[in-house]
This record gives C-alpha cells, structure tokens and sequence, in this order.
C-alpha cells in the first residue's frame, strides 16, 4: 500500500535544513533590504550605518535606488558581467577544443591535455591566484623572460585580465570534464554516419557532436559563469581596486564600509543574475528529460 | 514498401558499379584479423560477409567504408582505388547495425543531412529526400525524429539516408539485428526488392545465415579473417566445401568416420557429415544405421528427432554419438528403435572435403 505521508516525512530533513539555514536567511535579508530592522535584524540594524528604513507597511526601495544609481556600482556590475562573460566564453572555447581534441585523436598530446586541464581542480584558488600574481606582476616570470630577449612584457597582475586569467584558471577543470563526458558519449556510429554522409571533422564536430552534448555543455556553460559571477578569491587578490567584481564589492560594502543594507542589495542583484542563468540550466535539463535534445 | 517506384525518386537511375579488393589486410596488435582478403562484387550484385562474431566481416566492411585504414590492399570501386581516400570522400554509403541516426533532427534532416553538405539547392533537396522517403514508405514520418518512430522505420529511415546519397557501393552492417523476428523478415524481403530495383551494389555483412541466404546473390563465408567460400546461396549449402561452411550453413549430424555394414567405422580421420534434413527414419534394420529415439521436439512446422545411435549393428552405445533427424511428422516416439537413412553424405578431412560434392539442386538465382 502507498503511504505517501511516510514519503514527504522522510523528504522533511533535508527540506527544512535547507528553509532554516538557506531560506530563513534569505527572507530575512530581504526584508532588510527593505529596511525592516526589527526582529531577526535588529543586531545588523544597531550596527550598520548608511541604511534606509521602511516608510510604509512593505518598506522602502531606497537602498535598491541608492545602490544601483551608484556610479561605482554600475561600472562594477559591467566589470562583473564583462568578466563573466569572457571568462565562461574562453573556458568553453577551451573545454570544447580540448573534448573534440580528445574525441578524435588517441595521440599522447590529446590524453596529455585532458590530464593537464584538470590539474587546477587539485590547487587550492589562494596558490593559483598567487601564482598568476608572481607570474603576471611587474617583476613577474613573463616579463623577466620577454626582457631578456629586449621586449617589454605586460603587467596583467591586479587587472581584468588576470581575474580573466584565474576564472578560467579555476572554471576550466570542471567544464573540460562535463564536456568531455557529453562529447565522448556520442556513439562512434553517430560520427561515422555523419562521416559516411560526406561531413568533414569539422562539420561532424560542428553538427553532429556538440548538438548531441548540448545539455552537458549548456550544464558547463551555466556552471562556468554562475562560479565566476559569484567569485570572491580570484578577484580580491589578482584584480583591480576599481572596478571590483561584485563579490568584492559585497564583502567591501559589509566589512570595510559598515553598510550590510547596501551589501544586501548587491547579494540581490548576484542572485537575480544567478537566477537567470539557472533558468537556461532548468530549462536544458527539461529539454534533455523530455528527449528533445537527447 | 511495394509501391510502384516514384518517378521523381533520382535513385531509379543508379547506374551498377562493381566492387574489387585485393590483398586487404588488418591487424590489431599480434591479432590479424583480416588476411589477404580478396573479394570481386559485380554492378548491381548483393554479396553478404558471413561468419561468426570475430571472424573479420564488420572489419572488413569498416575498412571497404573508409572508417578503418588498411594495412595492405586495395579496394577499387568502379575501377578507382579508394583505399587511402576518407569516408567523406568515398561512393559509398552505409546503413549501420544500430541505424545511427541523428537523434536531433528529424526524419527528413536526417536523410537530407548528406545532400545539405554537398551544398545542393533547397529545392532539389526537397525533392530527393520526399522522393526517397516515399520509395521507404516514410513520408508520413518526415517530421518525426528517430527515437518517436519503430525500429523497422528507423531500419528504413538509415536505409534512405544511404540511398539519397546514390551510393556506388552501399554497405549494409547488420542493419537487421536490431529488429524482432518477424519485422527482420519483413525488411529483409524489403531490402531486397529495393536493391534488386535499383540494382545498386550491396555489400551486407551479417551473422545470420537465413539473412544471408534469403538475400543474397552470392554469400562469402569468413572464417579467421578469410575467405572460406564464395559462391551462390544454394551451392553454399548443398556442396560446401570445408567442415567449416557445412556447419555454420545450416544444420550437421557429423559421425566419427565412415558408415559401412550398419556402423560407424574410424578410417584416416575422415569425419562423414549429412544434413538433418537428408537423415530419415525408416525401420530398423533397413537403413545405414540404427539407433534409439531420445527426444522428439516439436519445431513448430517440423518436428526434430534425436537419436543415439548404436556403436555396431545392434549395441546401443549409450548416447555417445547423437543425430538428428528433420521430418514433417515422424512416426517415432521416445523408446523407440529405429533405422535412419542418410541420403546426400558429406566426407571431410581436416576440415576439407573429400568427396565430390552434389550438383546444386537450383543453381542461379
């Protein structure tokens, strides 16, 4: 006999951890936001400065409209995206070279770079991003290297271009394994047919195999930029003062400048951000349960 | 599939080009699987490779397709050696054993897919790929994609792909193991007609002697990487010529040596073969051998006697030489005694035969 009550009881743990420690934390910020500062909030309330408290019964939007009419915070939200999207674009560039590589050659070099792409996963982000500090900085190894043959290298330490560098850095083990898992489980004879049909590597690459691995990579591809969007390590200690990334910012507006409502809103625009990038991950998955990819 | 052929279908006008290898060898490691191979299809002939799994047939066919490079040989189509040049650029197409059909695109994409790459105009597309879909009997699917329609539309859908291509060679990998066994029968006959119509050389390897005989003009039997025989479906079975052919082609009583006086006598290693169907029950004593009933098994439209033979005349031997016997209804049951004729026997010596074999009872097809 079904008991679905014995079912939902034994989904009710997990569920409520995740309301207590996850969605508990969220209504509450946002009510703050909103500037409610009484119960829950009404320690973070004492201590912050700068906050904008409820007018009417449902608050107020004053911290959203001082936030996102902040010029230093539109130019962070553009520095954030901007290095979103470059990053997720070359990690998938790569990822997908080094899949199809591994795809159609046996060759030492092909199992050579599938090994060295997932060597990042196994270094902490604090070493990586020094590394790329001491390799990209003033009196860095590139420029020493190109000085002594008379030219004279670039400084990429504490630019975009290094939180560039480390994004992919951190992103590139993780989408070169999703990758590859959809590109190796197209069946040969799905390429031979398409080889068979006249296709060149290139063509059956182009339209039959990535086609066919569309939802891992959508999977990487929404991994990839949701990781970089929401990334702290690599931009605090290889980017630039200004613009920051937002989860710079973030930590800036709690921490150094006592502002947790501004700080809020920020995690806000993060999540909605997030949000959406989640809703093409939900919607490949639907697509890939559904058969319509697959 | 037995609708007159549609005149906008460009495949009615396929013009036969044969097929040649010579020499064709492969090995994986120390394993040769393929052994100078050598093989003559003529225009419009359909010729089956078959063989036990291992034997070299589908490595045979991968390398005829360009899927596997060949370590020697050459492989001439329509008097052209192909044998270095890339599946994309050879005459020939493939059906292969699981379809392989693109499951992202539909019917129509799929077939049209080949012709898309050779960059022909949207229209002429259309219209070759409605013309061969409907010459498969699949227009009404040319929306669907591959994993909504059966495995007998998917069989047909890989099978216009090839097609559309107007192959000079088309390959056929098991394109029927996949499916059930009456469909398999249905296909085959449909695979068959459509070949025969468009006369287009066929190349089908396959495991399944019926598939093979049913199908094929002539039938190459392949044992580790040869060629054990070539020939036309009937003498395949009726006068094979190694142990090898006359047990993989149907069914084998093989006896210990040779019958004289009623017994089964050891002579020089000779092995005496008769088919089931050629081993008849009569009375005992009136026959070659005697011997006792086992088992009769119903076969659906036959029945199949087992009987353990007598060492000499009249000494059972305890079953350590068993036939069978093939009959519409055998008057025999379980118990009982009784004489078996062996009428069309076959003699080999290590594996080779060493009588003259019988004449074909239909030669040519």
């Amino acid at each position: 006999m079904r008991r679905p009550g014995r079912g939902f009881a034994m989904a009710m743990p997990p569920m409520l951890l995740i309301l207590g420690f996850v969605g508990l934390p969220i209504v509450t910020a946002g009510l703050y936001s909103l500037g409610h500062f009484g119960g829950l909030n009404s320690t973070t309330a004492a201590i912050g400065q700068h906050q904008h408290e409820a007018t009417t019964w449902w608050g107020t939007l004053g911290a959203y409209t001082e936030v996102l009419s902040n010029p230093r915070f539109r130019s962070d939200l553009a520095a954030t995206v901007g290095v979103t999207i470059v990053s997720t674009a070359i990690v998938m560039v790569l990822a997908i070279g080094i899949a199809l590589y591994q795809r159609f050659s046996d060759s030492a070099l092909a199992k050579g770079l599938a090994v060295l792409s997932i060597v990042p996963m196994f270094i902490p982000v604090v070493i990586g991003s020094w590394a790329i500090l001491t390799f990209y900085s003033g009196t860095g190894f590139v420029r020493t290297v190109l000085a002594q043959v008379g030219i004279d290298g670039p400084v990429w330490a504490y630019t975009q271009t290094a939180v560039v560098i480390g994004s992919v850095w951190t992103s590139l083990p993780f989408a070169v394994l999703m990758v590859t898992s959809g590109v190796q489980a197209v069946p040969d004879a799905l390429i031979d047919a398409a080889r068979d049909a006249g296709a060149s590597r290139a063509r059956t690459a182009a339209g039959i195999i990535l086609p066919i691995a569309a939802v891992p990579i959508v999977i990487a591809v929404t991994f990839t930029s949701i990781g970089v969007l929401g990334s702290f390590t690599v931009p605090y200690l290889t980017g630039p003062n200004a613009p920051a990334m937002l989860g710079v910012d973030i930590a800036n507006y709690f921490q150094a400048f006592n502002q947790p409502q501004q700080s809020i809103v920020m995690a806000f625009v993060v999540f909605a951000l997030a949000s959406a990038i989640g809703a093409f991950y939900v919607w490949a998955n639907f697509r890939s349960a559904s058969g319509a990819v697959r | 599939m037995s609708r007159a052929p549609d005149p906008r279908v460009v495949t009615e006008a396929i013009t036969p080009k044969g097929l040649r290898i010579r020499g064709l060898r492969k090995v994986f490691g120390e394993k040769v699987v393929v052994a100078d191979f050598d093989l003559d299809v003529r225009p419009g002939e359909l010729v089956s490779l078959l063989g036990p799994s291992g034997c070299g047939k589908t490595t045979t066919l991968r390398m005829v397709a360009g899927f596997l490079a060949a370590d020697a040989g050459r492989i001439e189509i329509d008097g052209s050696d192909v044998v270095r040049l890339p599946p994309d650029r050879r005459p020939s197409a493939m059906v292969f054993q699981n379809y392989a059909l693109w499951p992202h695109m539909s019917v129509f994409k799929n077939v049209a897919y080949p012709l898309k790459l050779r960059r022909l105009p949207k229209a002429e597309i259309e219209r070759r790929v409605l013309g061969v879909l409907e010459l498969v009997d699949l227009a009404h699917h040319r929306d669907s994609r591959p994993a909504t329609i059966s495995g007998g539309e998917q069989q047909r859908a890989a099978l216009a792909r090839a097609l559309v291509q107007e192959p000079h060679v088309l390959l056929l990998d098991e394109p029927l193991s996949n499916l059930d066994s009456k469909l398999r029968v249905k296909v085959r006959e449909d695979i068959r007609e459509l070949q025969q119509r468009l006369g287009i050389t066929t190349v089908l390897v396959t495991h399944d002697q019926d598939e093979a005989l049913s199908m094929s003009d002539r039938v190459a039997v392949m044992n580790d990487g040869r060629i054990e025989q070539f020939s036309a479906p009937d003498e395949l079975y009726d006068a094979p010529r190694t142990s090898f052919v006359a047990n993989f082609v149907g069914q084998l009583n093989t006896l210990p040596g040779v019958v004289t006086g009623g017994r089964v006598a050891p002579r020089d290693g000779i092995l005496t073969c008769v088919r089931p169907e050629h081993t008849t029950c009569v009375a005992p004593g009136s026959g070659d051998l005697d011997g006792i009933v086992r088992r009769v098994v119903p076969r659906g439209a036959f029945q199949e006697v087992v009987i353990d033979l007598d060492s000499s005349g009249d000494e059972p031997t305890g079953g350590s030489t068993t036939v069978r016997s093939m009959a519409v209804r055998p008057d025999v049951s379980p118990g009982q005694r009784v004489g078996l004729r062996l009428e069309r026997p076959m003699s080999f010596r290590d594996g080779a035969r060493v009588d003259s074999p019988a004449p074909t009872h239909t030669p040519g097809r």
